[in-house]
């Protein structure tokens, strides 16, 4: 499992170095060739596109754009999330019920139209995508983290903290936070490769990550229709897809039995 | 009915913490035959084996751009209208050429083309049983396609005419001021069909919608969300019978499935791009191409506004500069991206834009000198770069290439992507965007699209109408080259009526756009389907209209 | 339980009003229908006539209580790019195919998740375990687009077992269906899997076992039928995104739906169908909200008090 997560993060930060080839400029003359095996060299291990770029270094490259969104939008989404469920479920009252209905509004509208919306009003970026991203998630950990909070409030160190003085920054701060901490950390961990899929299919719709940027999923959207004649090149960025979604999963799967056991519907 | 039910479980999930145990059975109890009913109900709904039939044509073609039975407030649907509706004009399906043999018989015009006749053939019949095709058709037709909801292409230059039945089979239609190009709008461009009055009077706009009687060699049957069925309207005047009784078309967007369709045999016609048209024949399945070339693709150097005092003029843009442009256009191999685009043939090059043989102006010598000054050459390209003092001398050297989706040339955004890697490839600073062809068209019409993005030239126009459209002040959105020249001598030659002089100034002001280098001219094009061989045998259209293909009464049945 | 319900009710009102307002929005803030639908070579004074016809020359805040007037009566006005047909009835006209695709997944998921989850807590931690586990992941480890278009070729262009795209037999829906419903399998999987772990290591399974029900029957009837409703409270998280995947996989398969005619609109910038869809399936999410917190109000005393 490690062995897996260390596979996608050493290309993510070494890409620049390690990469065989210029993923952005392609040479026509080598488009479309094989990969080593299926007729190909080891120049092009993982053969070329549509413009004759080396996949295996776009895919390199990919992956620091596909994590760094991932996590760009997980973080923005989170800290959002978690700061209203916070308020709302320590709170309660109006503040609830303001976000609560804000969460139905969220989750009622949805996202990948909001998406298509942002595409083509200011035209689809790294920057978009994040906003989907962020739209699509807060709420989930809004409610989530509400959960939490509705049965650590009535645990007794809160109500000792109250009884101590506390103000109500601090006991949400000190006491009750680290408490949903756990939550919040699998929660992340496991939504690494569902963001990764939301950017494929806004590829698909054409208002993912602009073009030349190399990111995974916009390389299985580009490659979709050759299917038949140039396989490789949709199904090695949706490997590398496969398999960071396995290695993440078991990850998050590992550290919700250490450290929340009781956590089991994400 | 299902998702009801799924979010009072979902509700359950929320609230479950709080909740006595002994309640959940009751609900779910509840919820869950509910939802298991209602779940089996619409499967077995569903269940309706379809039947295949030998005298059927399915063709699985692109989403039109609209769909309505209101052929004048539509767009882009030339391909899956042509079988009912006929306008009057036919052409050829070998020459292309306007022929007799459709609804019209003869036509004039005055000597100042103010006053057009047309003899309309006796004996017509609507689809339907709504009677005998007359002049009063075609006189309810063109108010119907000159009305307010009217968006139909070019419709501005169908506008304005006076119409009137002669007697039951002539109409007149007299225009305020010469009106040169109505041929073209009838024929080629094709943006007047034939509907009938009978029903209109009886059914109204409703009746159109439900189920509209043309002419054409198929009527309609029915339209369900992404299909249309057409039978054969065996009561048709012409000659030539289809062989195949029942035609289908099915909408679809993905390539891929298009594909799928034609090779597992669902489809016996599909319109793919032509990147896939290798993979279609490697599959047994063979190409069928207009008669014509159809198509002209342009890239166009946008947001040069600048004729003397338009404060619009985009003289902050690199392209601005004629040496840019001039490096611009020589970065690109145009012969490697003929071949990597249009692999399956029927691509040329094309020397300037709106420039067709036939038409008003055509200058054969630009094709070969096309050759030298367009050709090939990044070292030159860097040297006219460095004259041009790039990329310091401009405040924003960034070259801003729109990757915008075209209907019906779905290659656009490859060919894009090929003309970001030459300019990269000679020291250009270039981004792809993805515009969609609204959002330029906004930006294009409130003069403000500083950006590079391809544009089609479909059927190609007469010069006039090209002129108009590409090169003109009041033209479209998608034009981006304005300047005094050509301004005062597209002005010069819209008022000549001499054909020798009209011609002169034409060809002139062509070859100025090209020393220009006012845009980055690309392929001339013949539209390619491909088809199953075990099915249809061949298909002979002419390549006209928008889309670029029709006719699909010539479509042979495999013996 | 009066007062509760009024409160209730009035949030969700205002609720569906905030939709209203963002639908709209959403739908203006993509430009305007003219620049969509005019042709390449219009001009000025056509775009200023349509911009009339649409009547989009009004304020936008008139242009949003002249909508919202109609919509209270049911009415979104006519389809800019559907000629001839209401907003209102495309959406009613294609959301049945929505629908019917969107349960046929739900049950292709129940049918692949149960079973596995509940032999993977049988079978806990034997490889047994980890297969279903690596099966179930499988559909939320690739872009839902390319499992289509990977099935369409395995299943109809090569086996001729199915047919391509489109909307028509039973026949039609299962590939959709399996490429739009495995990527709740995981989910589904895991939940069923850790409900039974807890049943089966509950007082009246190990009773059952004493009294010497078979093995099998413990497991399938008595355990399963406590640990189902565990997973079938996913069921409102799937229902949401059933929207999100459609509109994807509408377009591979073609399948005439609203997932496929909310696309189309906002690229053809058909505002009256991009609020109709909008509002239709925000009114049916919060509506049916409203329904169950009512539903549960009544069956549970104790929330309406708090």
């Amino acid at each position: 499992m490690f062995v897996l997560v260390v596979l996608l993060v050493i290309p993510a930060l070494s890409a620049d170095w390690l990469a065989p080839h210029d993923p952005i400029r392609g040479s026509i003359p080598d488009r479309l060739k094989p990969p080593v095996f299926f007729g190909g060299t080891w120049e092009f291990a993982l053969g070329t596109d549509r413009l004759g770029r080396d996949i295996l270094s776009r895919i390199m490259h990919g992956a620091k754009v596909s994590l760094s969104i991932s996590i760009a939008g997980i973080l923005a989404g989170g800290v959002l999330g978690t700061a209203l469920g916070l308020i709302a479920g320590y709170f309660r009252g109006l503040a609830d019920a303001i976000i609560m209905r804000l969460v139905d509004i969220t989750m009622a509208l949805p996202s990948i139209l909001l998406a298509l919306v942002l595409a083509v009003t200011v035209g689809p970026s790294f920057q978009t995508i994040i906003v989907v991203v962020t739209f699509v998630l807060w709420a989930l950990y809004a409610r989530q983290v509400r959960g939490e909070v509705l049965s650590i409030r009535e645990r007794d160190f809160v109500a000792r903290a109250r009884v101590a003085g506390a103000s109500d920054l601090r006991i949400i701060v000190r006491h009750i936070l680290p408490n949903a901490a756990n939550t919040i950390i699998v929660l992340a961990t496991l939504q690494v490769g569902s963001v990764i899929l939301l950017e494929a299919g806004l590829s698909f719709l054409g208002v993912g990550i602009p073009r030349p940027t190399p990111a995974w999923g916009l390389m299985v959207a580009d490659g979709r229709q050759l299917i038949v004649s140039a396989w490789w090149i949709a199904f090695f960025p949706g490997l590398a897809i496969t398999l960071t979604v396995f290695a993440l999963n078991l990850l998050g799967d590992w550290m919700r039995d250490r450290l929340d056991p009781r956590l089991k519907e994400v | 009915m299902s998702q009801i039910v799924n979010d009072r479980q979902h509700a359950d999930r929320v609230l479950r913490t709080d909740r006595p145990r002994r309640i959940r059975p009751v609900v779910h109890g509840i919820a869950c035959n509910l939802g298991v009913v209602a779940l089996v109900g619409l499967v077995l709904l569903a269940w309706s084996p379809a039947l295949a039939q030998a005298d059927k044509l399915v063709a699985a073609v692109s989403k039109p751009g609209t769909e309505t039975n209101r052929f004048w407030s539509g767009s882009t649907m030339w391909h899956v209208m042509d079988p009912a509706l006929e306008g009057l004009l036919d052409q050829d399906p070998v020459t292309g050429e306007n022929t007799d043999k459709g609804l019209a018989v003869s036509w004039e015009a005055s000597d100042d083309f103010k006053v057009w006749t047309f003899k309309l053939r006796k004996g017509v019949q609507f689809h339907h049983g709504w009677g005998e095709f007359t002049a009063a058709d075609v006189v309810h037709s063109y108010k119907l396609h000159t009305g307010p909801d009217a968006i139909i292409p070019t419709v501005d230059q169908l506008r304005g005419a006076k119409a009137e039945a002669v007697d039951r089979y002539t109409v007149r239609f007299t225009y305020p001021e010469p009106n040169k190009n109505l041929l073209f709008l009838h024929g080629g461009r094709s943006v007047m069909k034939v509907y009938s009055k009978a029903q209109f009077d009886k059914e109204g706009l409703e009746g159109y919608d439900r189920k509209f009687a043309g002419t054409g060699h198929y009527q309609f049957v029915s339209r369900k969300p992404g299909q249309i069925l057409y039978e054969r309207f065996d009561k048709h005047y012409s000659s030539v019978k289809p062989d195949f009784r029942v035609l289908e078309f099915r909408f679809v967007d993905e390539p891929a499935t298009k594909l799928a369709m034609l090779l597992s045999g669902e489809a016996a016609i599909a319109d793919l791009p032509r990147e896939l048209m290798k993979d279609a024949l490697a599959g047994g399945m063979k190409t069928a191409e207009s008669a014509r070339a159809v198509i002209q693709t342009d890239v166009v150097l946008n947001g040069l506004y600048c004729e003397s005092g338009d404060e619009a003029c985009g003289k902050h843009l690199p392209w601005y500069n004629r040496k840019i442009r001039e490096a611009m256009n020589i970065a690109l191999n145009r012969e490697e991206m003929v071949q990597v685009l249009f692999p399956g043939g029927g691509a040329k090059l094309l020397p300037r834009y709106a420039m067709t043989p036939g038409h008003e102006g055509y200058d054969p010598t630009l094709v070969e000198r096309f050759k030298k000054e367009y050709g090939y050459n990044p070292e030159r390209a860097k040297k006219l770069m460095k004259e041009a003092g790039y990329p310091e001398a401009f405040k924003d050297p960034t070259i801003h290439l729109v990757l915008k989706p075209s209907a019906g040339v779905p290659e656009v955004a490859l060919q894009m992507e090929l003309i970001h890697q030459y300019l990269t490839a000679v020291g250009f600073k270039a981004e792809l965007r993805e515009i969609d062809h609204a959002t330029v068209g906004a930006m294009g019409r409130a003069r403000k699209a500083y950006i590079i993005h391809p544009s089609k030239n479909a059927p190609p126009r007469p010069t006039e109408v090209a002129f108009r459209a590409f090169y003109s002040k009041p033209g479209g959105p998608y034009q981006g080259w304005e300047d005094d020249f050509t301004s005062s001598n597209i002005k010069a030659f819209r008022a000549e009526r001499d054909t020798e002089k009209r011609d002169a100034i034409a060809r002139k002001l062509f070859n100025y756009l090209f020393e220009q280098y006012v845009s980055m001219p690309m392929f001339e094009l013949r539209t390619q389907l491909a088809f199953n061989p075990k099915m249809v045998g061949s298909w002979q259209f002419p390549g006209v209209t928008s889309t670029g293909y029709g006719h699909w009464h010539t479509v042979k049945a495999t013996k | 339980m009066k007062r509760y319900l009024v409160i209730r009710s009035l949030q969700s009102l205002l609720a569906l009003l905030a939709i209203s307002v963002i639908a709209f929005a959403m739908s203006h803030l993509t430009g305007s229908p003219v620049d969509a639908m005019l042709p390449d070579d219009a001009g000025p004074e056509e775009a200023a006539r349509l911009t009339k016809l649409w009547g989009l020359d009004l304020p936008l805040y008139e242009q949003y209580f002249v909508f919202l007037g109609n919509a209270l009566q049911g009415n979104f006005g006519d389809s800019i790019k559907w000629q001839g047909q209401t907003a209102f009835g495309l959406v009613l006209e294609r959301l049945p195919a929505t629908i019917q695709l969107g349960g046929f997944a739900i049950i292709v998921s129940t049918i692949i998740a149960l079973p596995v989850g509940v032999l993977a807590a049988v079978y806990k931690d034997t490889p047994f375990d980890s297969a279903g586990k690596l099966v179930a992941l499988l559909g939320q480890a690739m872009p839902n687009f390319w499992l289509g278009i990977v099935l369409i070729w395995i299943f109809a262009v090569h086996l001729h077992w199915l047919p391509t795209s489109g909307r028509g037999g039973f026949s039609h829906m299962i590939l959709p269906a399996i490429a739009m419903g495995w990527f709740q399998v995981a989910a589904f999987m895991r939940l069923t899997r850790s409900a039974m772990l807890e049943v089966l290591d509950s007082e009246y399974i190990k009773l059952a076992r004493i009294k010497g029900v078979p093995e099998r029957r413990v497991i399938w009837v008595h355990a399963l039928k406590n640990a189902a409703i565990a997973p079938l409270t996913y069921f409102g998280v799937i229902a949401g995104s059933i929207f999100t995947g459609s509109v994807v996989i509408e377009t591979v398969f073609a399948w005439p739906g609203t997932g496929l005619l909310a696309i189309d609109a906002i690229r053809g910038r058909d505002f009256p169908v991009i609020q109709a869809v909008v509002v239709t399936f925000a009114g049916v999410f919060i509506v049916a909200n409203l329904i169950v917190d009512t539903l549960y109000a009544y069956l549970d005393p104790r929330i309406r008090y708090q």
